[in-house]
């Protein structure tokens, strides 16, 4: 549905004949271009990721089996393979360098992690929990990879998570997600700024990272646990937290879109459009994942952003399946909150087409 | 300068843009340029087709819990008559979008996917004690017409994988149930159990021979030129299907040789496993240039060729070394490989 017709060489030919192009820019371009006509296909990719993991788990592996005299060991060893993935990914952009590092890295903090609580006398997992949720902390700023970066963020939200679990503040978990949300919708509206101050390289993977830890957290609100084994263990208490949280972010969401949309200030239009995003709230009282999967998709469509966009109906589909077989609700409950809120969201659209009919802008009305 | 055709995603922009430090105007300027930024008439394009679409999905949804709410109270009658309203339903749609357009094309793939739920609900009521390979041969038989009208790729796929279920059900009900530690793999999955079946060589030659049969009869198509066959989902697909089972009987043939799990694991895997990649590699190299297809065919080489040499080698320190070793010149040898031949089609096309 968004169109990808336009080529990278236009955009950079569009941008130097308005003068926004740095002066000698040229081979920053063409190396950059040149670089994503290299990448190599995704199953390629994929396999020598395999491959790289894999080896690099043997390496572990026969580090690991050479054996250690002391608990230091493990701290130094850590060290050792945290420092040098760290270099290694600076000095290569080679797919099996790079998957080899991220392997390195992720062995090198579970070594590091065992290692401090051992030394210390800690011995315990909420130790364990705090050293790597310290440890990502640092790393996202200092581990120089996109994806390491999100997995520091993935690490240590769900090491946060377990943490609380631990402490028994079960009742903080319908909070997480909606605040993840939160900050990805204001990352993700601040991203020009901030690309532009010069900190491109963490804001992507920040926000990614956000977007995931927040999927996660939501799916926590679907799990089951049988009567049968009479464990009284909340995963999720009132999910109508989320919901109500959630609600408010698809409103702040909407407000920033519907200038998009419909023109007119304080116009009939805008009131009924506010109160459908209210009714589609209520209608997902039980169904928090739905206003995020909404959200996810407003702010990918708001900017063309695909993976946001593809991500939200994904996060959707996996979301339904779950609540389906998940969540201890009656299928009769399931069955009435999902078509209410796909009622709602249907007639969102007969309103939204209806009251804004009126003279469309040929074509794109981009520019 | 040499000219790259790049598409201009959001990912891509904003690569570009950082690398070179451009301000925020710029920034969303060069978003403007990609035509990223919706404009309104966008907006009401988006709302059209994806308010409909998530409406749709949850609305169906909610339906399908109604019905899985109060389904064992439901009377025979309504079953089979909700089932074969959703076939007809599906059946009337696809002809009224078109079977080659997209909802057309979904339409007809429930179709026939609802006919197996049919057949399961049959069984269910009347409890008729047939085996369940007969449900797979009379599902394959009944969607075939529609296989044919359809001429999508989804429809043969689903075609074949009923074949291939019917001839695995077919040989371990009838012709050499599994005993031992086999009947277990049924407790851990339909997926784990399928894998664990392969471990017969017979079996596992006759699924090769299915798939390669299809496989060779799409590829002589393409050849052909025929119009629908083109996209290379399909052979993909079975490919797959058929380069596993004779990988993963090879691949337990190694490993499991001198432990006494080879019983029913004999050399015609490997046999058809060296031929088949060898025939793949050239075929699809030369004469239909397809890189997921040796990508395919190079990983399985790594595979069966590093386990080989694991299981040869005395367990030691050194071995994991080594293992760690071959690995990576495995990999980056056969990666340079692909870029090279990817490159040498580049300068032939």
């Amino acid at each position: 549905m968004i169109r990808e017709k336009v080529e990278l060489q236009q955009v950079v030919d569009g941008l130097r004949s308005e003068g926004l192009l740095p002066e000698n820019s040229d081979d920053t371009v063409t190396a950059f271009l040149e670089s994503l006509h290299e990448t190599q296909p995704w199953y390629i990719r994929t396999m020598v990721g395999f491959g790289a993991w894999l080896a690099s788990l043997l390496l572990i592996g026969f580090v690991g089996s050479i054996g250690f005299a002391a608990d230091a060991g493990f701290v130094i060893v850590g060290v050792l393979f945290i420092g040098g993935a760290i270099f290694a990914r600076m000095k290569t952009e080679n797919d099996f360098m790079v998957q080899s590092a991220l392997a390195s890295s992720l062995a090198g903090q579970a070594l590091l992690a065992y290692g401090i609580v051992e030394v210390s006398g800690g011995n315990d997992f909420e130790s364990v929990l705090s050293i790597v949720i310290v440890l990502n902390g640092i790393l996202f700023f200092v581990f120089p990879d996109r994806i390491h970066r999100v997995l520091s963020i993935l690490i240590a939200m769900s090491s946060l998570g377990f943490l609380l679990y631990s402490w028994k503040f079960n009742a903080v978990i319908p909070v997480l997600g909606p605040l993840a949300a939160a900050a990805m919708v204001f990352f993700y509206k601040r991203q020009s700024v901030i690309i532009a101050s010069g900190k491109g390289h963490l804001i992507r993977p920040l926000i990614t990272g956000l977007m995931l830890t927040a999927f996660g957290f939501l799916l926590l609100s679907t799990v089951y646990i049988l009567p049968e084994l009479r464990w009284e263990f909340a995963f999720y208490p009132r999910p109508w937290i989320s919901t109500i949280l959630l609600g408010a972010l698809l409103l702040y969401v909407g407000s920033q879109v519907w200038p998009q949309i419909g023109a007119v200030t304080g116009s009939p239009e805008r009131a009924v459009f506010y109160g459908l995003l209210v009714a589609i709230t209520a209608a997902a009282w039980a169904i928090p994942g739905l206003l995020l999967a909404l959200i996810v998709i407003m702010s990918g469509a708001s900017s063309g952003n695909r993976v946001f966009i593809g991500a939200g109906i994904a996060f959707l589909v996996v979301f339904i399946a779950t609540y389906f077989y998940g969540i201890q609700v009656s299928m009769l409950t399931k069955s009435i909150s999902l078509v209410s809120t796909g009622a709602a969201v249907l007639a969102a659209r007969w309103l939204l087409l209806k009251g804004t009919a009126g003279p469309v802008e040929g074509g794109a009305s981009h520019a | 300068m040499t000219t790259f055709k790049i598409a201009a995603s959001h990912s891509n922009v904003q690569e570009l843009v950082a690398r070179l430090g451009l301000s925020e105007n710029a920034c969303s300027r060069a978003l403007q340029l990609a035509e990223l930024a919706p404009g309104r008439s966008d907006w009401l394009r988006y709302i059209n087709h994806f308010l409909a679409t998530i409406g749709a999905l949850l609305i169906v949804s909610g339906v399908a819990a109604f019905f899985a709410w109060n389904w064992a109270d439901l009377d025979y009658g309504v079953k089979f008559a909700l089932i074969q309203a959703g076939i007809a339903g599906t059946a009337l749609l696809a002809w009224r979008l078109g079977i080659d357009s997209m909802g057309g094309r979904a339409a007809l793939f429930s179709s026939a996917f609802l006919v197996g739920v049919l057949f399961a609900v049959f069984g269910q009521v009347y409890q008729t004690g047939a085996d369940p390979y007969g449900l797979f041969v009379a599902w394959s038989i009944l969607i075939l017409p529609l296989a044919i009208i359809g001429r999508q790729a989804a429809l043969w796929i689903l075609f074949q994988t009923l074949l291939v279920l019917a001839l695995i059900m077919y040989w371990t009900q009838v012709i050499d149930p599994p005993n031992g530690w086999w009947q277990l793999a049924q407790l851990l999955g339909p997926l784990v159990w399928l894998s664990s079946t392969l471990m017969d060589s017979t079996l596992a030659s006759l699924v090769f021979a299915l798939n390669a049969v299809a496989l060779i009869a799409w590829e002589y198509a393409v050849n052909r030129n025929v119009a629908w066959v083109q996209g290379r989902t399909y052979p993909r697909v079975i490919g797959f299907g058929a380069l596993s089972s004779v990988l993963i009987p090879t691949f337990v043939f190694i490993v499991g040789a001198s432990f006494g799990e080879t019983v029913k694991l004999g050399y015609i895997s490997p046999v058809l496993y060296v031929a088949a990649s060898v025939a793949a590699l050239y075929y699809y190299q030369f004469r239909r240039p397809d890189l997921l297809m040796l990508t395919m065919l190079v990983f399985g080489a790594i595979l069966i060729f590093t386990t080989l040499f694991g299981r040869y080698m005395p367990m030691d320190t050194g071995t994991i070394l080594m293992l760690a070793i071959l690995l990576i010149g495995q990999v980056a040898g056969a990666a340079y490989w692909l870029r090279k031949v990817s490159r040498r089609w580049e300068a032939e096309s």
